[in-house]
């Protein structure tokens, strides 16, 4: 069965930025907090941190507001980015109003979770889990 | 490397490349050498000329716990050289702006902060954020008037006690992170700096990324998987308070006893089951030691109306305004750590102070007529809570002077006998034996509290201990943690980060160094340090310390002054150190 990232404890995160950091490296090969599908943005002192990654959509808004098929439909959820075809519209971005699609500062073109899962294990509280999605 | 120079006084700022600084490394070693050049030994720690030095490692965000920067400056408390770190998402988010080190001159016409965006470093006008009366306040302001980069900023402000110039001011990092001894925020008070906030966006890549993200994994899963770090993620450094309670080297009631009888109360466990609301990271540590408890302080009970606030809290803070308060339990620790913190003062300092001004109160050094009517009494937060508010305010000449630091109390209202003052400057928390006040006096880094006197006093117990031994060591380890502090990681990480790990880390990012050149940097480091030292003046001294020191029993049994005077020979003859 397809696989795809879900978070699981949003309430323990100790806001290590250790996920964040883990997506740049392992998958984009960088140092960055950026260059990450996943972002870890502090509530101020008083709520919990929000973990912002795709949620997997079946059914993805974002791929219907991209304008030139740049998005398809991974399977298991969530969208798979053709940069071939992507004009770097930004409409992706506005339409995933959770905020799980960032814009490459470079060259404008989205940075989307492929649900890959390499962040998972760099997560020292467990709080990130691949979870089995019905095909 | 790419450092910051900004001269407030011109208004100016310049960002220099300077390749020769490389062989410096970064952090420590790198501060020390912009420190040395441009602050002269002789200057008032007060005026202009002070000079204020950030600087961050090769390992700055790339390894786990690489998240402490160092801050260099001359101590307005000791008039010594200042040398403090700090956590939070500092390290990180000056490394992503693209910088390695920031030094800071001269004086602002009017209260200004200094806003970092990658290329773009502006001063700013602060006027607003002037007397506030929480530093919490300033960093909320801070956000919504610098909304970029949420998730890697940081945002550094002193508190009102900064901006009064009170001597021993903190510099708040990200609300749960400080620079926190020797006053810092005093300095930036004097300045006219009230803030410093850095965001930036670059993104890094090493020469060789399989290599880097080998041995981060390697680290990482060290870290994670073993118990060497295990402790300060459970329970914190609050962990410490009940073994050090049971071995008699918790400092209770301004050192008059090394056992608490309250300590189960203010324990690290007692806070973790009953008082624990969150545990929160620096960027980049898988560990998570920074423990959050929470406040609920009723107020118009029939009403049911609570004030609710959230108080960082570490064994330090507990030991200064706890067990040496003789505070009784949990709550009233944590009113008297927020209401230190929200005005931005260390707290370990005021603990010492406070501390001192209860037997000078009980003695009737000092009575009504200075103290405005409060009454100095071990156990009596509220007092302690009024004491605070009028040192913040600087109500009359008492509290001014209690603002100036214990020394100043002591040559204007006496009590040295019971003045627990080490090298300068009140003690970190552990009243273990001998080494634990050698680590003080000859230890490098004042503002730090963590020597390695009391492990070693830990590590011997119910042995002689042997006064050579105990300098050698302490020299030695003190020479090696300028190497973790130049890298810069989380000293509560040295056992990771040991020197063959140190190697490995730095040549996966494409720095190549060797054994030798990594060992001399920390000793050139060392010496350099204390060359400025000694140039401003300072003295190895034993006649200081205060006779209590050595009336109460320790772990190590009493503790001698002439063992004390050995050592302190010894390590003048090592180092040529000046003795008093
Ligand atoms: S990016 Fe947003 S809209 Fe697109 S699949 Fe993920 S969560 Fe859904
Ligand atoms: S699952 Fe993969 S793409 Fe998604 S955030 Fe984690 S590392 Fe990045
Ligand atoms: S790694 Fe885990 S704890 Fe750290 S920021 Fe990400 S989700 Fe939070």
């Amino acid at each position: 069965m397809p696989k795809k990232i879900t978070v699981r404890h949003i309430e323990r995160c100790v806001g290590c930025l250790c996920c964040v950091m883990a997506c740049a490296r392992e998958r984009f090969n960088t140092l960055s907090v950026d260059q990450s599908a996943i972002s870890v943005i502090a509530a101020g002192q008083t709520a919990y941190y929000s973990i912002v990654v795709c949620r997997g959509c079946k059914d993805p808004v974002c791929l219907r507001a991209c304008p030139s098929g740049a998005l398809r439909k991974r399977k298991g959820g969530g969208v798979i980015l053709d940069k071939s075809k992507c004009d770097a519209c930004g409409l992706c971005k506005d339409a995933c109003i959770i905020g799980a699609i960032k814009l490459d500062s470079q060259n404008g073109m989205p940075i989307i979770c492929i649900h890959c899962g390499l962040c998972v294990p760099f997560c020292p509280h467990g709080i990130l889990e691949m979870e089995e999605v019905e095909s | 490397m790419r450092i910051i120079d900004i001269d407030l006084t011109k208004r100016r700022v310049k960002v220099v490349e300077d390749s020769k600084l490389n062989q410096f490394l970064g952090g420590v070693s790198l501060a020390t050498e912009l420190f040395t050049k441009s602050c002269d030994p002789k200057v008032d720690p007060l005026s202009p000329e002070n000079v204020i030095v950030f600087a961050i490692g090769p390992l700055t965000a790339a390894y786990p716990t690489a998240a402490k920067t160092v801050a260099m400056f001359k101590s307005p408390l000791n008039n010594e050289l200042g040398e403090s770190y700090a956590g939070g998402r500092l390290a990180s988010a000056i490394r992503f702006s693209g910088y390695d080190g920031m030094i800071i001159r001269g004086k602002a016409s009017h209260p200004v902060y200094i806003a970092i965006h990658d290329d773009s470093i502006t001063i700013k006008n602060a006027e607003l954020l002037w007397n506030l009366r929480s530093v919490f306040s300033v960093g909320r302001i801070l956000r919504d008037a610098e909304p970029q980069g949420p998730g890697r900023r940081s945002f550094i402000r002193t508190g009102r006690a900064g901006d009064r110039l009170i001597k021993y001011s903190y510099v708040n990092v990200d609300n749960y992170r400080h620079f926190g001894r020797l006053g810092l925020g005093t300095v930036f008070g004097s300045k006219n700096l009230k803030a410093i906030v850095v965001e930036g966006t670059q993104d890094i890549t090493f020469p060789d990324m399989k290599a880097y993200k080998k041995v981060y994994k390697t680290i990482f899963n060290h870290i994670k998987d073993s118990d060497d770090m295990d402790k300060y993620h459970i329970l914190g450094t609050s962990a410490g308070i009940q073994p050090m309670n049971v071995i008699g080297g918790l400092p209770t009631r301004n050192f008059s006893s090394g056992r608490f009888e309250f300590a189960d109360n203010i324990s690290g466990e007692y806070f973790a089951e009953n008082l624990l609301l969150r545990k929160i990271a620096c960027s980049q540590c898988p560990v998570g030691c920074i423990h959050v408890a929470y406040l609920r302080i009723p107020y118009k009970k029939e009403e049911y109306d609570v004030e609710t606030t959230f108080v960082p809290y570490d064994y330090e803070l507990l030991y200064a305004v706890g067990s040496n308060l003789g505070i009784e339990n949990a709550s009233d620790v944590l009113r008297l750590i927020e209401i230190t913190d929200r005005n931005g003062m260390d707290i370990i300092t005021l603990g010492g102070i406070l501390g001192w001004a209860t037997d000078a109160f009980q003695q009737e050094l000092i009575t009504h007529k200075e103290t405005m009517g409060v009454v100095f009494e071990y156990g009596s937060t509220m007092n302690y809570l009024t004491a605070i508010e009028l040192i913040v305010r600087r109500a009359n000449e008492f509290y001014e002077t209690l603002g100036e630091g214990l020394d100043a109390c002591v040559k204007k209202y006496g009590g040295k006998d019971f003045a627990i003052i080490i090298g300068g400057q009140t003690p970190a928390g552990y009243f273990t034996g001998p080494g634990s006040i050698i680590g003080h006096l000859i230890g490098q880094r004042h503002s730090h509290l963590c020597n390695a006197g009391y492990s070693y006093d830990q590590k011997h117990l119910g042995k002689e201990l042997d006064y050579k031994d105990l300098v050698d060591s302490l020299v030695k380890e003190e020479q090696w943690r300028q190497v973790l502090n130049s890298l810069v990681v989380c000293l509560f990480a040295r056992k990771v980060y040991n020197v063959s790990r140190s190697l490995e880390s730095l040549n996966a990012i494409g720095l190549k160094i060797s054994k030798k050149d990594l060992i001399n940097l920390g000793q050139e480091t060392y010496r350099k340090k204390n060359e400025w030292k000694i140039a401003a003046g300072q003295k190895m001294s034993v006649k200081h310390l205060a006779d209590r020191l050595f009336s109460v029993e320790s772990p190590h049994g009493y503790i001698e002054r002439e063992f004390i005077q050995q050592a302190i020979d010894y390590y003048s003859e090592l180092t040529s150190f000046p003795l008093e």
